[in-house]
Formats: C-alpha cells, structure tokens, sequence
C-alpha cells in the first residue's frame, strides 16, 4: 500500500506541473515597475522598468543593471507580448511592485486593462496602483537619488507610515472588489514629478476618483486624508489650530492613535451616518508660549482640535455630496445593513454626523514652552 | 604422546604461537596447551609451571592440582577436545594428564589492551572523559563501578561460529521492559554469522526495518550507557569494540549530547535546540532554497532577489545542479579529511575550504550564495553527528523532488522523509517518540532536559505500545 501511495506521489509530482516551470533566478528579468499609457488610436502603450542580472565580460565580476522597454499593441496583453520580443529571457512580473497608469490612461479607462492585470498568474494582487500626471517618457527617464529603481522607490513611498497620511495606498485587489461595489468609486493616489526642487523627485499629490473604471476628478491633497479618515483607512495626523494663548500663532497636533466606531441608519428617505472618532494626540509644535500643564489650556486645546477636525471631515463630505459622488462608500454599507433597501445615489440623502473625543498625551518632548 | 594431543596439534597446526609444555611429575606427565600470544606466559611459568614442578613428587591426582597446586580462581574441568580447542583459541591453557583422561582448563587470557582514553566521537565540555576500549572486560568493570545495585545483570553470549566473540547484554532488572529483554536476547540468540567482528554486526540484526537512519544507538560513553540503562533500556558490548548498543533508540536522542547531564540545564536546553535548528537547516535549507530561486521568486523580498540573481549571474549550471555538485564536492572533502591522517587532513580542510570554495565561485562554476548555503547545510549537519549520513541523503532527495516541483514537490519530500521516519520502530517502541505516541510514554528525557532529580526515567510502561 505505502509503495503505491509512494508511487502515486512521483506520478502526481512530475505529470501535474501545470503552470509551474523550472526557472533559475538568473534567467529571468524582474519587471519592477509597469507604466501603462494610451495613444491618440487608443493603442496601448506599456513601459517596464526591469531589473537585469549578468556577468560582466570586463571585469569578469557579476553585476545588475536597470532596463527600460517600450512596447505598443492593441490591447495590454499584445503589448506585453510585443516587449518579450526584445528580452533576452522572459520577463518575471512577480516582484513587480507599482502599476501605474498615466492620467491619459485612467480616463480612457482602468477596466480596459484590469482583466489582463487579473489573469495573469504572475502579477500579484498586492501590486499597488496608482495614476500618474505627467509624460511616462519623463517618469520612466527620472533619476530618483534615493532609489535607482522607480518602482521600488514609490513601494517604499507608500509603505512609509508617514506618507500614508497624505495617500490613499490602494492595490489591485482593493479595485477589482471597488469595481462591484456601490457606485464602483475608487480613489487610488496621484502622483507627479516634482520640479520646483533643486533635484527632480516623485511626489504624491492628491488622489483620482475613478468611476465605471474611468478616472473622472481628482480630489485635492487636503479633502485625500479627509477621505481616508472618514472612509476609516487612516486618521488626518496632522491638525493646526490657533494657539488659545495667543490666537495669531499656531499649534500643530499630531494624532497618534485613532478609533472609528460607524453606525448608520436609515429613517424617513434619509439616512444618518454616525462616525466617531476616538483619537490620542500630542502637541507637535507651538509657534508661541503655551502652558501645557495648565488643564483649562489642555481643555481648550481638544475643543479646538475637535472642532477643526469635524470640520475638515465636513468640508469633504459636503464637497462629494453635492457632486452627488459616493467616495466614501455609502451604498456599500446600505446594501450591507439594508440589503433590500436600494437607493440609487444615496450619498445625496445623507446626513454625515461627526464626533470626535480628542484626548491630548501631553507632548512629544518638552511639556511646556514659556518665554 | 597422547592421542587427544595429538588431535589438538593437528588442528593447531601451523600455528606458531601454539605451545606444548610437558612436564615430568610422579605419576606421569602434565602437558599445558596454549597460544602464547594471547596468554600471560608469566602467569603460566609462575603460578602453573612452578607450582606443578615444585610439587611434582607429591601429586596424587588431578583433583588436587585444580584445587591445591594452582592457585587461581578459574580453573576447571572440562570434558571435550572441542571444548578443549575452543579455550586454547580463547586465551586459556589446557592442562591434560598421560595418567587421568581428565581435561583441566585455566583461565590464562591476556591481551594487549588501549588504556582508557577520551572518546574521540563523543567528546564532552563537561562530565567524565572516560571512553569504552575494545576489552570487554574493562568496559563491563567502567560500567559496574557506575552502577552498584544487584539489579544491574550483566548476561554474557558467545557469538561467531569461527570469533566466538563474547557479547554482554546489560540491564537493570526492574528497570527494562521484560519483554524487551526477552525480545533482545531472542534476536541476539539467534544471529548466526560465522564472524562476529564488532557491533554492527549486532546492531544490524536489530534494526527492525531497512533504512538509512539508525534505530539503534551507539555510544562510547560508560556514563551516557549507564544513563540509558537506567531509563530502562538495554545495553550490549561486544568484545573487540569500544562501541556499545543501546535498544530502543529514538530519533530525539540524536540531538542529545552525554554532557547534556552534566551542563546547566538550560544552557543544555538550549544546546539541544540549536541542534535540532541544525538539523531543520540541513535537512531543509538547500531544497527551500531551490525551489524558492526556480519557482516562487515573488516570495523573496525584492531586493534579496536581485542579490540572488547578481550571485549567480554567470553559472553555467541550473541551480540544483550547482547546488548538488558542491554538495558532492563537500562529501569527497569530508571524506578525504576522514580518512587521511590527522595532520594531512587539517591541511586537506584548508584546501578544500579555502581554494576550492574560492576557485569554484571564481571559475563561475558556482555562486557564492550557494557556496554559503554548502557550507552552512554541512557545518549544520555535525551538530547531530550520528545522523549526519542519514540526513544528507535526505537532502540530496529533497534537492532532487524540490527542483522537479518548487515547494509543492518540497513538501511532498518532506511529508516522504517524516512518514518514514514515523513508520520505523526500534525493537517495538516507536521511532519518533514522542511525536505521534501516546501520552502515557514515560521516557521524559526529550527535546528538552527535564530537572535532574527527574531523571533517570524510564521506559518501562511503554510496554502496552508493543
């Protein structure tokens, strides 16, 4: 019995390879990042950043260098088939970290080629996806001091706490579950080359709102991490109120740890969404003398902070619900309370209700700061 | 002469160390029969030559030889000329009379024997040095002078039709399982090899199954066979080896160490687990390594990956031949550094170590990632150094089913090797133990060392299991 088993075993494992094939990691290119782009014909332009290895016929020592090709073809597989054409072995997807599509692109439409990005075996969910403004020919040809490789650099960029502030981080698998949920809204970061630097650099600035797979508007840095504090991705970590001693100054408080308890209900065609937030920060900078020690200051500190950051919240939600937009996924969490109730927009009949409790944790370093 | 010497002379004829002593009493003669070699030649002129001539005017018979004249503690009759030629063989003097048909034998045996010394494969940073030599005797004295209890037995065979080797079964009764004991001496009983050479011989006939793991223990420590012992297991010398049996023997045992006793229980602890690590690493290590570099690159982290990719660049060789070859390259190292003379050998390490590792990443004939793979794999192996052969050829196929099917074919491998190391049993007790038994199994000395007031244990309920 065991020999059988034991036999049945070797069959399996050398007839059922399926899709797996032998590879030695020297004889693959690694594509690091992938720039899809759209012409005037709506062809299909793909850019790959790549990474490849060799042994240095000068020197005799082994070595890696960065490759970039350029391929154009009706749809985004033809495309990709059309760059194997000029790759000296066959290009590996499965370190690949960013996709990134030109603004061109997204407002031609993501779902274009999100079935490819889905399908293929090699190309993981987890790749993140954002959109770029701006010419690919310049993205692909920047020199980021930081990182040789753009795709690992802009993997790094949204995998650093602090940035994630400022983006909404979003991965493959995020869109293709977005894509049948709700209004099918998406909001995945935007960024642009910055040029007003002494050194050229990649910067995330704001966010696009993509539709139906198209992108339709971009949302502002400010109303991004407004976005993601209501939607309970991350909390807005930065807050500048007036000094209560001294109101011409600033303060700035950072958040350090926030919770979100959601509630919603439905009543009379209207609908109440309950966000509240239970937040710790600390007292980042004063512009000019607090007493922090003093209750009364520390009392006020949190009225101030709590209003400021209603008020934030507010301003995006209003902003969206005039535009009638659903970014902060209404419908989804009707058809999950209230799955036989069906309202078309049901942003516009909502009404956002804020709470936030501020709990300030003194300061990061010093507890005061007098003159 | 007497016929019956006559029989004995033909069949140690040609035999230069064979030595026919006569010697002229009242009654007749007194002849003494031995091999010179293997005998106390002065025990014999002294207390046997001597004591006969100086009472040669005054003998009556044979009785009062064995029990008036010589004067040693075993001397006896005997009643056959086989019998006869078998105690010649064995270090003994024959005493035969022209006047008495009787046969009297002397124990004479004395060989060239090592002193105790430290053994060199089961070296201790702490405990007794004291090793096992290839006398019998001394071994069962070394481990007598540990255990001083009237339970302690001490069962002596002789085995080999033509080496009659003497083999001691050792046991403490009360402590080991009756039926293992019987099951033990039944096995032992019923080897019949013409040779019995050393313990191996022995140790084969217990395996209970082919493989390339032993199932029987091994040790050259007195003390570490006492410990044993005294769990209840059994012990077997055979004369002309310092290597004692152990029966059972279970795979954890492998990762024990005889100063594990002796050292700071958690220090020993955590010896035993960096053993077993070693282990993991070695049996592992080389087949997770390839199938993650052939199939699953996107689970290495990036950077890691195009590091890989750098190192070999070049190769010419896929990566499990490469990685095979150098693990060749390694067992004709070790192999050399094993059988040359310790002081070639150390030079022959720096050699293969040193150049060959250099040249091979030079040449391009290997990656330096896969020369520190190598290395680690093998220095790994020798943390459990009884079973350093067995796990190397586990590696080689888990290398081999790893390359034809990255991890799936890794695991598969894997789930091989433990369900073969699960199906093996030693003299009845499960191999495994304690991994897959039942809870009732007493033998607490483990993956980790108990408190040693703990210890010794025993194995003794485990009977059910059989």
């Amino acid at each position: 019995m065991k020999k059988k088993i034991t036999i049945i075993f070797l069959i399996c494992l050398i007839t059922l390879t399926g899709c797996f094939g032998y590879r030695d990691i020297d004889k693959a290119l690694f594509c690091t990042a992938i720039i899809i782009d759209v012409d005037e014909n709506e062809n299909v332009l793909l850019y790959t950043e790549l990474f490849h290895s060799y042994r240095s016929k000068e020197d005799n020592s082994e070595t890696g260098t960065r490759i970039v090709l350029t391929s154009k073809g009706k749809t985004l597989f033809e495309a990709i088939r059309d760059q194997n054409k000029s790759a000296s072995y066959k290009i590996n997807y499965e370190q690949n970290k960013v996709i990134i599509f030109t603004k061109r692109a997204a407002e031609y439409g993501i779902d274009n080629f999100i079935d490819y990005l889905n399908r293929d075996q090699e190309l993981l969910l987890r790749q993140y996806i954002m959109i770029f403004e701006g010419s690919p020919e310049d993205l692909i040809k920047l020199k980021i001091k930081q990182e040789e490789y753009i795709g690992l650099f802009i993997y790094d960029l949204l995998r650093n706490e602090i940035t994630k502030d400022f983006a909404d981080v979003y991965q493959v698998f995020e869109y293709l579950n977005d894509r049948h949920f709700g209004q099918a809204i998406s909001v995945m970061s935007i960024i642009r080359i910055k040029e007003e630097t002494i050194q050229e650099d990649l910067i995330i600035e704001g966010s696009g709102i993509i539709k139906d797979g198209k992108m339709i508007e971009k949302m502002e840095g400010k109303d991004a991490a407004s976005h993601s504090a209501i939607v309970g991705k991350e909390s807005i970590k930065i807050i500048n109120i007036p000094n209560p001693m001294n109101k011409e100054s600033d303060l700035i408080l950072e958040m350090i740890d926030s919770n979100l308890s959601i509630n919603m209900i439905y009543k009379d065609n209207q609908i109440i969404l309950k966000k509240d937030f239970d937040i710790r920060a600390s007292l980042a900078e004063s512009q000019k003398p607090i007493i922090f020690e003093d209750p009364k200051i520390q009392k006020e500190v949190e009225k101030l902070a709590e209003k400021e950051f209603e008020k934030m919240c507010m301003e995006t939600f209003e902003k969206y619900k005039k535009k009638g937009l659903d970014v902060f996924r209404i419908k989804e969490m009707m058809l999950r309370k209230y799955p036989n109730i069906d309202i078309e927009n049901p942003i516009r009949i909502t009404d956002l209700k804020i709470s936030v409790n501020m709990k300030l944790e003194g300061s990061s370093d010093v507890i005061g700061f007098k003159k | 002469m007497d016929k019956r010497i006559e029989m004995i002379q033909n069949q140690l004829s040609g035999n230069s160390d064979f030595i026919i002593r006569k010697i002229e009493v009242n009654l007749g003669r007194v002849y003494l029969l031995f091999l010179n070699t293997i005998c106390d030649n002065n025990f014999i002129s002294d207390s046997i030559i001597k004591s006969i001539i100086e009472n040669k005017d005054d003998i009556k018979d044979t009785e009062q030889i064995k029990d008036k004249i010589i004067t040693h503690t075993d001397i006896n009759y005997i009643y056959s000329l086989d019998e006869a030629l078998t105690y010649i063989l064995t270090g003994n003097t024959i005493i035969m009379f022209s006047f008495s048909k009787d046969i009297l034998y002397c124990s004479t045996r004395k060989i060239e024997e090592r002193s105790i010394e430290i053994p060199p494969s089961e070296t201790v940073i702490k405990g007794p040095r004291e090793g096992f030599t290839e006398s019998i005797k001394t071994n069962i004295s070394l481990i007598r002078r540990r255990v001083v209890n009237s339970s302690l037995k001490c069962e002596e065979l002789l085995l080999g039709e033509d080496t009659i080797t003497k083999i001691a079964i050792i046991y403490i009764e009360g402590n080991a399982p009756k039926s293992l004991v019987s099951q033990v001496k039944r096995r032992i009983t019923s080897i019949n090899h013409k040779y019995v050479q050393e313990s191996n011989y022995i140790g084969e006939c217990l395996q209970d199954k082919p493989s390339v793991f032993d199932t029987i223990g091994y040790t050259e420590k007195p003390d570490d066979l006492v410990a044993k012992i005294q769990g209840g297991k059994i012990g077997i010398i055979v004369d002309g080896d310092p290597f004692a049996i152990t029966v059972p023997f279970f795979f954890i045992e492998n990762f024990h160490s005889p100063s594990d006793h002796s050292l700071n229980r958690y220090i020993a602890n955590y010896f035993r687990l960096i053993r077993w690590v070693g282990m993991a690493i070695s049996l592992l290590l080389p087949a997770i390594y390839i199938a993650l570099t052939t199939y699953h690159f996107n689970l290495i982290p990036p950077l890691f990956v195009f590091r890989l990719a750098i190192a070999r660049a070049g190769v010419p060789f896929p990566i499990y031949l490469e990685i095979l070859l150098m693990m060749f390259f390694f067992q004709i190292l070790r192999e050399a550094s094993l059988r040359l003379p310790q002081s070639i050998a150390q030079t022959i390490s720096i050699v293969g170590a040193l150049i060959l590792g250099d040249t091979a990443v030079k040449s391009g004939l290997a990656s330096t990632i896969s020369i520190l793979l190598v290395a680690l794999t093998s220095l790994s192996a020798f943390l459990a150094p009884s079973i350093f052969g067995s796990i190397s050829i586990w590696t080689d196929i888990l290398i081999i089913f790893a390359s034809l099917l990255g991890l799936p074919g890794f695991f598969v491998g894997f789930l091989l090797f433990l369900s073969h190391i699960a199906s093996l049993t030693s003299c009845g007790y499960p191999y495994l133990y304690p991994i897959g038994t039942k809870d009732k199994v007493q033998y607490k000395d483990r993956i980790l060392r108990p408190k040693i007031n703990n210890l010794p244990d025993s194995i003794n309920n485990e009977d059910e299991m059989q």
